[in-house]
């Protein structure tokens, strides 16, 4: 981490801000990229020419550090070595539980796929149902935390004390609930706290974060992060643990539309490496006004990101899938469904779901989760065009709902949809995913 | 028959085009060119608004995105070098819709939604004071009491950071000053339910949603 070359420059944030939008623009016109193909996954001779765009963009602006109004500049060489120095697998979990993760370049290697609220809230007084709930999923690799904001009675807020109790709230319930289910050795994505330095407080062989665990060390929007990300990852990195690069880049944001964003978002994923010495790199598009990224442009940015990461490096990224419905809906499966298609096709492994943007508590439920890993690891299809049919099917169901609405509606929760007693699907939402089930082998995706 | 600035002057018509497009040199060079000939609060009302509500519209149509809606910002600004000197005197007179503090709450970094808003504020007339993000409570209320403001406005992307506004609150009352401004709240976190539950007085899904909502309470208090 920041072992590579660098230097150091002085600039006002709103500055960096400025140059970031100006030279995205300035690299789009100058490589004359567009968007000249029909479909929703990459071809990749584009997705090539993003890669080298993400590049550029990295390399004339740098990472901006919000904690001393500096940015951190890389010389090529350093950024080629750091892509250089990238392992082909790594890694994860212990025991019967261990995965093997790796880049997916030739198409063959296994998809990994994390459940979970992925950030969402969560109510502590249903953590462990619910992380025993995802955890018990046949088609899951890991599981990844949701968050909370009550614990013990009192509001968890961000840098006070007890995030730390939080922290190890997440920690201890998210492991107890993986030994419920016989799973003890599964991987742990993260602990889903704000401030960086209480995560470090849920590393604990015994009941915590372990070296065989992930934990996510997030960039600001955009190309940023902070003398407290920076330590939290130099932290995990003394105590071997898998540093996560979390990134939202956001579509319609400083980016402007699909190219730029997956420019940036290329350049993210780099940065990543360069500065946190990052493994497993988490790309969590969020739309700018709908929060989730399973809108026709948000998957084709997701695509191009994806099939740019895959044709030109060894980064090891996961589509975090955000929907913009709410939980128990059809429409979140097919959101799921839509993601995890393209996630697959693009060279990416799965994580997820934030249910309805995250807007609401305890929207997540297994089902979701679990169909999403099953679409990634069985579906059928393999040809960019037939997915293409499948997939415009798919998303005219739910789409043209997100455009019409535009304000999410509360979906049902975990209590409505789950006996948390006995952990099982209540019947009504059961039959649901079943009845999407039916549909996608009607249409040849999976059997 | 009343003919608007827009209609009949095709300077205003330029100005108004080199908001929409963002074109900072042309902004300038029209601008210059109506301070001579009409009030600043007349270019403001019938070239420069409307173009700033236009580019509004286009972005919550998403047929633009941030970066012109910023470099929109930029070109009224430019504009403004010329109009805003000339405004001064009339400020005394002109209608001013209110004026707004407003940054993103204690612990959250996350500023690019109360950047939209403040823009879109700014470019319906209020006056807006942009406190920044991870902005502690007291600040909102200090600098409220300050510069005399109408509206408090808090962006909260990050769940951990809700209690805050909570504290927000329960400073204002102990303050006595809860009634004396109009409190709104908006950002990824907060939703409608809640922003109701914590007794807020308005909420914005988006920044177009924040600006009709207050101007409707503005004048609803007035």
């Amino acid at each position: 981490m920041l072992e590579y070359t660098y230097t150091l420059e002085y600039m006002p944030e709103k500055d960096f801000d400025r140059l970031l939008m100006k030279t995205v623009r300035d690299i789009i016109k100058q490589r004359k990229l567009k968007i000249d193909y029909e479909g929703i996954i990459a071809p990749e001779d584009i997705a090539k020419e993003v890669f080298e765009a993400g590049v550029e963009l990295l390399l004339r602006v740098g990472v901006f550090n919000v904690t001393t109004s500096q940015r951190i500049l890389f010389s090529e060489e350093s950024l080629k070595d750091a892509l250089k120095s990238l392992p082909l697998e790594i890694k994860i979990g212990e025991g019967k539980d261990q995965r093997t993760l790796k880049p997916l370049i030739y198409n063959c290697e296994p998809i990994i796929c994390e459940a979970g609220p992925s950030g969402t809230l969560v109510s502590s007084d249903i953590y462990f149902e619910t992380m025993s709930i995802m955890a018990s999923g046949n088609y899951i690799d890991a599981v990844g935390s949701g968050s909370i904001n009550i614990l013990h009675g009192r509001e968890v807020k961000v840098r006070h004390s007890l995030e730390i109790d939080a922290a190890i709230f997440i920690a201890q319930t998210t492991r107890n609930a993986l030994r419920y289910v016989g799973k003890s050795g599964l991987h742990i994505n993260d602990v889903a706290i704000t401030t960086p330095w209480a995560k470090i407080a849920a590393i604990n062989r015994e009941w915590g974060i372990r070296s065989s665990d992930s934990v996510l060390v997030a960039q600001m929007i955009e190309l940023k992060t902070s003398e407290e990300h920076l330590s939290l990852a130099k932290s995990l990195n003394y105590h071997g643990i898998i540093v996560g690069n979390l990134m939202t880049p956001i579509l319609g944001g400083y980016g402007g539309g699909v190219i730029g964003t997956a420019i940036i978002s290329v350049a993210e994923h780099i940065a990543g490496v360069l500065i946190y010495n990052a493994l497993k790199h988490y790309l969590s598009l969020t739309h700018i006004y709908y929060l989730n990224n399973t809108t026709k442009d948000g998957l084709r940015t997701i695509s191009l990101v994806g099939q740019a990461l895959k044709t030109r490096s060894k980064i090891i990224s996961l589509y975090d899938c955000y929907t913009f419905s709410g939980g128990g809906t059809r429409e979140l499966l097919l959101e799921v469904v839509a993601g995890a298609i393209v996630a697959k096709l693009s060279g990416l492994h799965g994580t997820g779901i934030g249910v309805a943007g995250g807007r609401f508590a305890d929207q997540a439920t297994g089902l979701e989760s679990d169909l999403m890993c099953e679409v990634m690891k069985k579906m059928k299809i393999t040809r960019k065009e037939d997915a293409e049919d499948v997939l415009k099917k798919i998303i005219d169901k739910y789409e043209y709902k997100i455009l019409e609405k535009k304000k999410v509606e509360r979906g049902k929760s975990i209590h409505e949809l789950y006996d948390l007693k006995t952990l099982k699907p209540k019947d009504l939402w059961l039959k649901e995913v079943n009845l999407v089930r039916r549909e996608l082998e009607d249409m040849g995706l999976i059997s | 028959m009343y003919k608007s600035l827009l209609e009949k002057d095709p300077d205003c018509r330029n100005l108004y085009d080199s908001i929409i497009k963002g074109d900072i040199d042309s902004s300038d060079i029209y601008a210059k060119s109506l301070v001579n000939k009409y009030e600043p609060v007349d270019i403001i009302q019938e070239c420069m608004s409307p173009a700033m509500k236009t580019v509004g519209e286009m972005f919550e149509r998403l047929e633009i995105f941030l970066p012109e809606v910023i470099a929109a910002a930029d070109a009224f600004e430019a504009a403004m070098k010329h109009v805003g000197p000339k405004l001064e005197a009339f400020r005394q007179v002109a209608p001013r819709r209110g004026k707004v503090v407003i940054g993103t709450i204690q612990g959250d970094i996350h500023d690019l939604g109360k950047n939209i808003v403040a823009l879109m504020l700014k470019a319906n007339g209020f006056e807006v004071y942009d406190l920044g993000k991870d902005v502690p409570v007291h600040k909102f209320v200090e600098k409220a009491e300050e510069v005399k403001a109408d509206i408090i406005a808090v962006s909260v992307l990050l769940s951990t950071s809700l209690p805050f506004v909570k504290d927000l609150i329960k400073l204002l009352k102990e303050r006595n000053l809860r009634d004396k401004y109009i409190l709104m709240v908006g950002g990824g976190a907060v939703t409608r339910e809640w922003a109701t539950e914590v007794g807020a007085d308005g909420y914005g899904e988006n920044a177009s949603e924040a600006v009709r909502a207050a101007i409707e309470l503005l004048q609803r208090k007035r």
